[in-house]
Parts: structure tokens; sequence; C-alpha cells
């Protein structure tokens, strides 16, 4: 832990916009919570779903990111299968990363960022949303 | 490493919480606490300037945007930035 009070929970379309760069709005804002000292959660189930529709020379910028001082990758533990699975079935038709991201998001009370199309299961479950541009 | 001894002005409610954690046995002294809160800073500010190299410079529009979602206080001009980017995100929802 870095022992930042502030921090937030990346989903899927986040983590692939700072490792694509397809906009620059994740990568500047890397830079913002860093300097502020704030943490940034990155699910590893997110991680891998994200990896999973990357090029070669993107995943190795999602490395640099993830390796930032400023990133925690969560692993997921067994301990919180029943919930994520029901996370996973009533709010996001199933998908384990979201749920992983919401999981994470509600234990810290940290906002997640994603994209306008994912953010309804987000805040069904009663979590602040930071949309991306 | 070599030190130098400096003179600098502290919040009074810093400093008492200062003094509490090295009463606390968190650093061996006031001095030892502040230098140790310097080198953190020193060390992010470093990680951020990485960031910047490799992949700035960033837009003020950008910038704008990352400021209000890392809770950061806004700089002149920020609002209408993001007043554009929450118009550009209403274009390209679908009509009800």
């Amino acid at each position: 832990m870095t022992g930042s009070l502030s921090g937030r929970v990346l989903d899927v379309p986040a983590l692939i916009d700072a490792a694509t760069g397809q906009t620059e709005y994740m990568r500047a804002w890397l830079a913002v919570m860093t300097r502020l000292g704030h943490a940034v959660a990155v699910p590893s189930t997110v991680r891998a779903l994200a990896a999973g529709q990357l090029t070669a020379s993107e995943l190795a910028e999602l490395d640099w990111f993830c390796a930032s001082g400023t990133v925690l990758e969560i692993p997921v533990s067994l301990a919180d299968a029943d919930e994520l699975d029901t996370l996973a079935k009533e709010y996001f038709g199933g998908e384990v990363a979201a749920a992983h991201a919401a999981l994470t998001a509600r234990r810290r009370h940290w906002p997640v960022i994603t994209s306008d199309d994912r953010a309804a299961g987000f805040r069904a479950v009663g979590l602040d949303v930071e949309l991306l541009p | 490493m070599a030190t130098t001894k400096i003179t600098i002005t502290v919040d009074d409610d810093v400093l008492d919480r200062v003094r509490s954690a090295v009463g606390a046995g968190q650093a061996p002294n006031v001095s030892a606490y502040i230098s140790e809160a310097a080198a953190q800073r020193v060390a992010r500010e470093a990680r951020a300037g990485e960031i910047e190299s490799r992949w700035g410079p960033f837009s003020p529009k950008a910038m704008a945007w990352a400021r209000r979602a890392a809770d950061a206080p806004p700089e002149p001009g920020d609002s209408a930035y993001l007043a554009e980017i929450e118009a550009e995100r209403a274009a390209r929802r679908p009509s009800a």
C-alpha cells in the first residue's frame, strides 16, 4: 500500500485507453494521480481482460503503466468468489472483471473509471463513476 | 548522505501531528519525519515526470479532465474544457 487515503479503480476501457494511448486522457490522469500520491487500483481480472485485447507493443505500455508505484494490482481471493459471482450475475451480465472492479471499489469506497456504456452496472451497485471522455 | 540545516515554517496543527508521530516512535525526530515526507514528494514528482516524458506533453483539455478525475484543484480554463468534453460525450450518445 502507498498509504494513500484516496484512489480510483480502473475498469477495462480505462486500462485499454491507458495502454493504447487512443486518447491521452488516462495517461495524463496517471501523471496527476502520481504527483498527488493517490492510488490506482487495477483488479487482476480487469488487467487480464484488457490484455487480451492489446497488441504486443500495447501490452508493453500496459506493463509500464502497471509498474508505476501508483498502481496497485488487486488479486482475486478465493474468499471473494461467491460475492464476485453474485455481483457478476446481478449487475454485469456475468462478467467477472467488471464485478471485480465493483467489489474493489465498494471495499475501498473509491470511484470507478469506466466508459459510458459500462457505467450503469457500477451505478446500480451504488458506486461513484467517473466517465472516460 | 550529506545534510544541511534549514529553517522552515510549518502549520501548527501539522507540527503537532508530526510531534505526536515522533513521540509514538514513527520517526526518530521531527527532522527525519519532515525529510522523509519531502523525499516521498520528490520521488512522486520524479515518477510523474517520467510519465510525462514517455507519454506527454498532454493537452490542456486532457489535463483539465485528469485534474477533475483525480480530485486535484482546477486551473483557470478547466471548466470550459470539461464542458467541451461533456458536450462531445452527449453528442456520441444515441438519441432516445
